[in-house]
């Protein structure tokens, strides 16, 4: 380069300094967003490392099936490549809590590796102390120095493995192993850890430990996610699986001594539990037999009731008839006595006269004696003996009347006596019956409820009968899945797992990737949108300029001089914007990425952000590629003419019919001016493609930014409106019997607002095939037909509720990709991920779901499986619209025997509390979708207003007015805008599923719809920037001179 | 007073520290239909005189009367519309919009305009009747400068300017353009001023006014303007 063309250089960006800024800020942005994204998932990974290391995090974890002995931990040490290995006891438990049951993973301290950061208090010291993380506390409501009781939910006793059930809390602390509120599945409770406990080993009574931790030399030093942490690991997880078939052969001839002493235990528990059943039954049923005695004896009496109320009132019925006849009889026997009284009185007179008679006869025949002879003696003495004898008649005639009176009288007494005593007897007998008759009353009733109360007393017998022969056999079957099942038992297995096995580790992974991914898509979007802009801007300055170079060309300079100009303008800008966006890319997106993610994953402590140099080297040299081959190409094209050539002007483009010309109907319809638009559309050919794809990416950028809230936020909605129609899931303890379970959901049932239950078995299975596993919710409804009042089976894309039926089992969508299982394929049950699989079992159809994976299948499907009946232990709930759940929580965790209850309403609001984050993305999102169609709309409308320069002055030559021209102008911007927006939601449609597909976490899936009002405020943002834009370009038209149009072409 | 009126006009450029009078204290007059040569060279400031008088510039001082209408005292939006009302425009090199054919790029211009002329006819009397459907690129520069000068007519202006009308054009072309422009204004009565600075077809005008140094040198008045076919340079 001479001098003069160095003058001439620095000269060019003094007085463009604003192209030479725009390429600057152009190469600034697409670089900062290439650089910064893309090294956000290396700073996430580097983060996350820190923190593994800083708490000397394990590398490996070894499970036995059947526990490890010190010995195992020994042998473990001696291994190569161990570096550390410590025997832990971990176990779920369960706690109860003010208003729940919480379930938390307990885990004995360690020495070295997974060391716990106390954020409040201190580790434990005594054996009945405990360390709590702050999900366990969040979830109890617990506080420091709070005394917890531990449960264990199951059959188990907390004292086989814990030397007490009661700890006292004296710290906080949190550890790697749950960067988020995630701690993984249970077999017991609802199904979900809450919270982690470490406990002291001290309190540990077990002999053996559940799994040992295991560091690895040298794993430190290196990035868990690189390729040579994965070979380091590998070599000591072979070194460890070689030793791992020794020591579980002597762990198994150890097991099969205890578990003979074991079963006989359980065996003559079993028999203790069933004679006292029996003996329940036979009280029982002898209660039934006494009851049936108590009510015949009752029967008999009311018989005899009865009888002696019909025989009074028949008496008294004829007593009340015969009375007016007793009345008259008294008179009739009164008048009687009166007259033989007188009767008896007259005849008293006579005899008194004809004894006074006769002693006249006497006293004159005594008197006359002397005188008379004896012949007239004899005949007076004969007269007298005569009238003796009549004398006596008369006094027996007279007895006899006396006799009749007495007669008389008495009946009349006899007659009195009833006539005066009959009312009084009568009243009394009244009253009597009265008696009676309520006695009566009441005996029919004692016997009516005494039949009820026998009757349900058989009822109840019957079903305790039932729940008995249904829970002897239940148990009987369990007794004897369990013989078998130890008699059978196989070698225990070691299961070496890494760290993937920790659930928070993949959720992560797999956020980094996904920010991965969103880092390939997007920068590149974004700076091919950057790069071509520049090029564009380029090439453009190298035509501008033409005639210099045709001039200097003539001047006799080198191509290679004349070209540096434009190479090194390019490189110059290119480059410093490059650099200042690499800098600040890298400083600050993955920082920010971070930070989002924090709120997240809360206990990523240490936020590691190293420069990618790689990254950054690429970006720039990419931009700079771009732009320096854009101008190489423009002034090699333009060198390569002869300096005549250049001098004159670039003869002007062919004016060309375009082909909606040859749509009559179309262009005829067309105005001028629109027709002029359309064409100029098509002839600047290289605009038309900038400007759409700039639009484009600016709308599809802002759909999936939208995209992505409204999927997150539709999820729960779909989830609990489209999916589950119940409103609340109760987890009851599984030791409850069936008379207790009756009552509790009785209980439930009368809870105000609960208009119906379906009582299901329900627990955490983990779930294999061939291509995938994973865990999931096993709902098995006692009621097979009533799960669709439920739970909507259907396919997403069908109307038809699929029915579930013994065929096998349902599952749910992102299940079966997980899996990779469609209709008819067969997936493997087990436990746990480290159990020995229960069985397989034939999947018939997969339904639509959004949260969480399901497995639905009928008790004869989950007999079948598991060859023990499904016994019931939660219920799904339903209740009625208006209804609160937070009462209803409260109440039903009131009811004895409820261990959980989980309502809808809260997880729903959970969900929508945590979609909030991600208005920092979308933010993001927005920002970048508006600078990016800002500056390249703005930089092409400028390319656009200096190549037209001259058509512009012509036209306000010939008398445009400002707006008029803006008019037409904009009349193409507008059209290119439209072609950009519906380019742009195809793109941003398209990019959406993707994006989502890379965001979704194993247990989520989304409906990737985009809400019409997202498309809205997408479009009209858009629209929006591209209004900005050309309300700005505005001024730049009214400065367009019009002598411009006087000048000689060039 | 005359058609068009120019008294005491005076441009001076600000260029930097510098001042720089493009026109001094320039006036002359044009009477309705007369067919005016400006002439003068380079920097004589015949192209100011060309610019102020269609409205596309502010004059310093002085004043223009077009029509008894002051065309110095209109705001820029008044002198938009007198340049879209009142004058038709002639470019140098033609400025014809390559994207549109010929008829369209006439069309372009009746868009705007108050009282248009039909474009065919228009067309077709400056000779390019069957090549209305061709682009500018498919044009000669003849053909290129007869729309440009259809456009202008189109709008049937009550001035017609032209600036350098034959300056990008071969003599003989250059010949039959100016033949064009003397028989539409002697048929048409529109005004029309040509600038150029070939002092050769002068004699083609009623009225010749020479700029010299950014004064009105000399107004020559020809009483019989030769017709261009006999004009020679």
């Amino acid at each position: 380069m001479t001098k003069g063309l160095r003058k001439d250089f620095r000269r060019e960006i003094r007085h463009s300094f604003s192209r030479f800024l725009s390429i600057l800020l152009i190469s600034a942005l697409g670089v900062a967003f290439y650089a910064g994204i893309r090294s956000a998932s290396p700073a996430m990974q580097d983060s996350i490392d820190a923190v593994y290391d800083a708490e000397n995090f394990m590398d490996i974890e070894v499970m036995g099936t059947l526990g490890l002995s010190k010995d195992d931990i020994a042998t473990l040490l001696t291994l190569d490549g161990v570096s550390a290995a410590e025997g832990v006891y971990t176990k779920d438990y369960l706690c109860e809590a003010e208003d729940r049951v919480v379930v938390t993973k307990t885990m004995s301290m360690t020495n070295q590796i997974n060391q716990f950061r106390v954020k409040e208090g201190r580790y434990p010291e005594k054996y009945n102390e405990c360390l709590v993380d702050s999900g366990f506390l969040e979830a109890s409501g617990y506080k420091l120095g709070d005394t917890i009781r531990l449960k264990t939910g199951t059959e188990e006793k907390v004292k086989d493995m814990l030397a007490t059930d009661s700890f006292l809390i004296v710290g906080m602390g949190e550890t790697a192993q749950f960067l988020n509120k995630d701690h993984g599945a249970s077999a017991i409770g609802d199904g979900t850890v809450d919270g982690f406990m470490l406990i002291p080993r001290e309190a540990y009574v077990a002999e053996y430990y559940t799994e040992a931790l295991v560091t690895v030399q040298g794993a430190s030093a290196l990035n868990s996610f690189s390729k040579e942490y994965k070979t380091l690991l590998n070599q000591t997880t072979d070194n460890i699986a070689a030793a791992a078939g020794d020591r579980c052969n002597i762990r198994l001839a150890l097991f099969k001594e205890e578990a003979d002493e074991k079963m006989t235990e359980a065996r003559l528990k079993f028999q203790q539990q069933r004679d006292k059943a029996e003996a329940e039954l036979a009280d029982a049923y002898q209660m039934i037999l006494e009851g049936q005695e108590e009510l015949d004896s009752g029967k008999i009496e009311l018989e005899q009731n009865e009888k002696q109320i019909e025989e009074l009132k028949s008496l008294f019925a004829a007593g009340d008839a015969g009375l007016p006849e007793a009345q008259k009889r008294v008179e009739q026997l009164r008048a009687d006595v009166t007259d033989l009284k007188f009767k008896q009185q007259q005849a008293a007179e006579l005899i008194v006269e004809h004894g006074i008679y006769i002693q006249d006869l006497k006293d004159k025949l005594e008197n006359d004696e002397a005188n008379l002879t004896p012949e007239e003696l004899e005949a007076r003495r004969q007269e007298i003996a005569t009238e003796e004898q009549k004398y006596a008649d008369e006094q027996a005639q007279l007895n006899n009347i006396q006799k009749n009176i007495n007669g008389l009288e008495g009946r009349l007494a006899t007659s009195e006596a009833f006539v005066e005593n009959y009312p009084e007897a009568s009243k009394r007998a009244q009253v009597k019956i009265a008696e009676l008759e309520v006695a009566i009353e009441e005996g029919r009733k004692k016997s009516l409820d005494g039949e009820i109360q026998l009757e349900r007393s058989k009822e109840d017998y019957k079903l305790a009968k039932e729940d008995y022969t249904a829970e002897i056999t239940e148990a009987e079957e369990k007794l004897n899945v369990k013989e078998k099942q130890l008699r059978e038992i196989e070698a225990p297995k070691w299961y070496i797992l890494d760290r993937s096995s920790v659930p928070s580790y993949v959720s992560y992974k797999s956020d980094a990737d996904s920010v991965a991914a969103i880092g390939t898509v997007f920068p590149i979007i974004f700076f091919l949108v950057a790069a071509l802009v520049s090029l564009t801007t380029m090439t453009r300055m190298v035509e501008e300029e033409r005639t210099q170079i045709g001039t200097l060309k003539a001047l006799g300079y080198s191509k290679a001089s004349i070209a540096s100009k434009y190479i090194l303008y390019a490189l110059f800008s290119t480059l410093l914007g490059g650099l200042l966006g690499a800098v600040l890319g890298e400083a600050f997106l993955p920082a920010l990425i971070i930070k989002t993610y924090k709120l997240v994953y809360a206990n990523l402590w240490k936020v590691i952000v190293h420069p990618q140099y790689l990254n950054a080297v690429i970006a720039v040299l990419l931009a700079v590629f771009a732009t320096v081959g854009g101008a190489v190409g423009a002034s090699w094209r333009a060198l390569s003419d002869e300096p005549a050539m250049l001098m004159r002007p670039e003869a002007p483009q062919v004016g060309k019919r375009i082909f909606l010309e040859d749509i009559d109907w179309i262009w005829q319809r067309l105005n001028f001016t629109q027709k002029a638009a359309c064409r100029n559309l098509f002839r600047y050919k290289k605009r038309l493609f900038m400007t759409v794809l700039g639009v484009a990416g600016c709308m599809a950028l802002l759909l999936v930014g939208f995209g992505i809230r409204d999927a997150v936020r539709a999820e729960p909605e779909m989830q609990f409106n489209e999916v589950v129609s119940y409103q609340g899931t109760v987890g009851a303890d599984t030791s409850l019997s069936r008379a207790e379970r009756r009552q509790l959901l009785a209980k439930i049932s009368s809870v105000e607002g609960v208009t119906d239950y379906l009582q299901t078995k329900s627990l955490m299975v983990y779930a294999s095939t061939e291509n995938g596993a994973t865990t999931a919710n096993l709902i098995v409804p006692q009621d097979t037909a009533k799960i669709s009042e439920y739970v909507n089976l259907r396919p997403r894309f069908s109307s038809m509720p699929l029915p579930l039926t013994d065929d096998g089992i349902l599952i749910t969508e992102k299940f079966a990709k997980i899996l990779g299982v469609k209709e008819g394929d067969m997936v493997t049950i087990s436990e746990s991920k480290t159990a020995t699989p229960v069985g397989s079992v034939r999947v018939a159809g997969v339904v639509q779901n959004y949260l969480n994976h399901f497995i639905y299948m009928t008790p004869n499907v989950y007999k079948a499986l598991y060859g023990e009946t499904a016994s019931l232990n939660a219920a799904l709930l339903k209740t009625t619209p208006n209804s609160d759940p937070a009462s209803q929580k409260e109440q039903i965790l009131d009811i004895t025997g409820v261990t959980s209850v989980t309502m809808n309403a809260d997880t729903e609001q959970e969900i929508q509390e945590m979609t909030e984050n991600l208005t920092v993305i979308i933010a993001v999102m927005i920002a970048a979708a508006g600078l990016l169609a800002f500056v390249v709309l703005y930089n092409l409308n400028n390319i656009n207003i200096t190549e037209r320069k001259r058509e512009l002055a012509t036209l306000k030559v010939l008398g445009f007015y400002n707006k008029e021209l803006a008019a037409y102008v904009y009349r193409e911007n507008v059209l290119l805008t439209i072609l950009g927006v519906l380019l742009g939601l195809i793109l941003g449609t398209v990019l959406d599923v993707f994006v989502m597909r890379t965001i979704e976490t194993e247990f989520v899936m989304f409906s990737v719809k985009i809400s019409w009002v997202s498309y809205l405020v997408s479009i009209l943002l858009t629209i929006l920037f591209s209004v900005l834009v050309n309300f700005i370009m505005y001024f730049r038209l009214e400065k367009v001179d019009m002598i411009e149009s006087l000048k000689s072409v060039e | 007073m005359s058609f068009i009126e120019v008294k005491n006009l005076t441009k001076t450029y600000q260029m930097g520290e510098v001042e720089i009078k493009a026109l001094d204290d320039a006036g002359f007059g044009i009477e309705k239909g007369e067919f005016v040569v400006v002439v003068g060279p380079s920097g004589a400031g015949k192209t100011t005189i060309l610019n102020i008088l269609g409205g596309m510039d502010m004059a310093s001082s002085g004043e223009i009367y077009v029509d008894n209408e002051n065309i110095t005292a209109l705001s820029e939006k008044q002198l938009t519309a007198y340049r879209r009302d009142d004058v038709g425009f002639v470019f140098q090199f033609y400025n014809l919009v390559g994207n549109l054919t010929a008829l369209e790029n006439v069309e372009l211009a009746l868009q705007i305009s108050k009282a248009p002329l039909d474009a065919k006819e228009v067309l077709k009397e400056v000779g390019l009747g069957n090549r209305m459907d061709n682009f500018p690129a498919q044009l000669s520069g003849g053909e290129q400068q007869r729309v440009s000068i259809a456009r202008a007519l189109a709008k049937n202006p009550k001035l017609l300017l032209c600036d350098e009308p034959t300056g990008a054009l071969d003599y003989i072309t250059g010949k039959s353009i100016l033949k064009l422009l003397q028989d539409t204004c002697r048929e048409k009565g529109v005004t029309s001023i040509v600038i150029t600075h070939n002092l050769a077809i002068a004699p083609m005008a009623d009225k010749v006014i020479k700029v010299k140094n950014g004064k009105i040198d000399q107004i020559l008045m020809n009483k019989r303007p030769t017709p261009v076919e006999y004009i020679e340079w």
